[in-house]
């Protein structure tokens, strides 16, 4: 199993949340816009945490996209 | 170690009034200071520059969970809302337990969500401004109280007619005076009580609303309990009202006080994102984030702090820190700066900022449109402001509507 974790940077309103609940997977640039530290993601629990983040975010800027999906377009 | 003092007594009378000269003391004597917090004469830390706030408010080697605050600080009633529901709101969970209340609670408060209520936001400040010009001696606290009032009540579903008892009841939760620490409980148990009873109401009649929604929200398996259901309503009413009125109001002072950003505002509406912004940076109502507690012996800013530590996040401090603003004390509604930590950061950042935002960006800019000569009705030095820590909380603040009025 595998998944891509993607941030929506311009949706991100740098609140630090994912980098606070997982830093391991999300890291803030030095404007603050969260950023993932790896994009493939294969560990069950990884997986997990980007989703209860992708939850959590209050911009809803954090996605998990499946195997196939290429990330987002453009 | 010096034998200097700031200006003032942290979080005594003469503070609430103007907190800034004696932030701006902190920041280049003191940044990371320890004093004696006024209730139960408890040892804690306030930090003031934005750096440090900023970092302090994601760093998990702290939490807002009383459970790992000194023996001292607990003992001497401190702990917010302590034997009641209160102390179980989300602001005070550490993961896991945090990441599922936030979760399931989110999924109720999404960004889009949130703009499905910009209509009925717009609708409610014409009302309260229809309100407004009927009074015979307006209050802008009264129009900046009554926007959160219908607006959360709209959105958790029913109408707040217990508004003013919620109010009184959060200025007593988080008043200052140390010989009252009993009624700051009976405080957090009444807006407690008020959330059991919206949950039974919408047990019985629910509807399509976030109370609603909050008592059917699952997450596979999981669901919010009984306690964290009463402790979220009691969390969305506590954020909810009294830091969206203080936001409006003392931004409307401010720009009372500066004609030319009132007038900048007035002929740029396109300003309005910005001059929000500028609003939650400049004096955005919440003054002070909840204590943070090291959960074990550690450094922070150059200091050692033993665990059990409380440390007070200086909010108003740190917006207003010249190393991350230049000219930081002038309001400046064009400000394209960098981010300031109004909503906090990290952790327990503020889950109804897009909600705060949109009330701020119609309520502030509607009232000195409807009212173009409006001016104080008493010079700003006499507003007075309540002895409250969380919150910079105005008492009363009557204005002229159509400018000076006849002697």
């Amino acid at each position: 199993m595998s998944r891509t974790l993607h941030v929506d940077g311009r949706a991100c309103i740098a609140s630090g949340l994912c980098a606070a609940l997982h830093p391991d997977l999300f890291r803030l640039n030095g404007a603050g816009v969260a950023e993932p530290v790896r994009r493939e993601l294969t560990d069950a629990d990884d997986i997990t945490s980007a989703e209860d983040v992708a939850d959590c975010c209050p911009s809803a800027a954090v996605s998990v996209l499946g195997a196939e999906a290429g990330g987002p377009g453009a | 170690m010096t034998a200097m003092a700031p200006p003032t007594r942290l979080f005594e009378s003469d503070f609430y009034q103007d907190p800034f000269p004696t932030y701006e003391w902190l920041r280049e004597n003191s940044p990371m200071h320890e004093f004696k917090f006024p209730m139960g004469d408890i040892p804690v830390w306030i930090a003031t520059r934005f750096d440090d706030v900023q970092r302090l408010l994601g760093d998990t080697r702290f939490s807002n969970n009383p459970a790992f605050a000194s023996k001292e600080f607990v003992d001497g009633g401190m702990a917010v809302g302590q034997g009641t529901a209160v102390e179980r709101i989300l602001t005070m969970l550490d993961p896991p337990d945090h990441t599922r209340v936030r979760k399931l609670t989110m999924s109720t408060f999404t960004p889009r969500r949130i703009a499905q209520w910009e209509e009925p936001t717009v609708r409610i400040v014409e009302e309260a401004l229809d309100r407004l010009a009927e009074q015979e001696r307006p209050d802008v606290m009264d129009y900046a109280g009554a926007i959160p009032a219908h607006l959360i009540g709209g959105i958790l579903g029913f109408s707040l007619s217990r508004f003013q008892d919620m109010l009184h009841a959060i200025e007593r939760a988080f008043h200052t005076d140390p010989d009252h620490d009993e009624q700051n409980r009976d405080a957090f148990e009444e807006i407690a009580e008020y959330g059991r009873e919206l949950i039974a109401h919408k047990r019985r009649e629910p509807g399509d609303d976030i109370t609603s929604a909050l008592i059917q929200a699952r997450d596979g398996d999981e669901r919010l309990n009984e306690e964290e259901l009463v402790a979220t309503m009691a969390v969305l009413i506590m954020a909810g009202l009294d830091t969206t009125r203080n936001l409006i109001a003392t931004s409307v002072l401010s720009l009372l006080e500066r004609p030319e950003q009132r007038r900048l505002l007035m002929e740029r509406p396109d300003l309005k994102d910005s001059a929000t912004e500028e609003f939650i940076r400049f004096n955005g109502g919440v003054a002070v984030g909840f204590f943070r507690f090291a959960r074990e012996d550690l450094e922070f800013a150059g200091v050692r702090l033993p665990a059990g530590t409380p440390v007070i996040p200086s909010i108003a401090s740190a917006n207003r820190d010249p190393r991350r603003w230049p000219d930081a004390d002038r309001l400046d509604i064009t400000r394209d700066g960098p981010r300031h930590v109004g909503f906090g950061h990290g952790l327990h950042n503020c889950l109804g900022a897009a909600l705060a935002r949109l009330e701020a960006s119609v309520a502030i800019p509607a009232i000195l449109r409807r009212f173009p000569a409006m001016q104080a009705a008493v010079p700003a030095e006499e507003l007075t402001y309540d002895d409250m820590w969380l919150v910079r909380s105005i008492q009363s603040f009557p204005v002229h509507l159509n400018g000076d009025a006849p002697r």
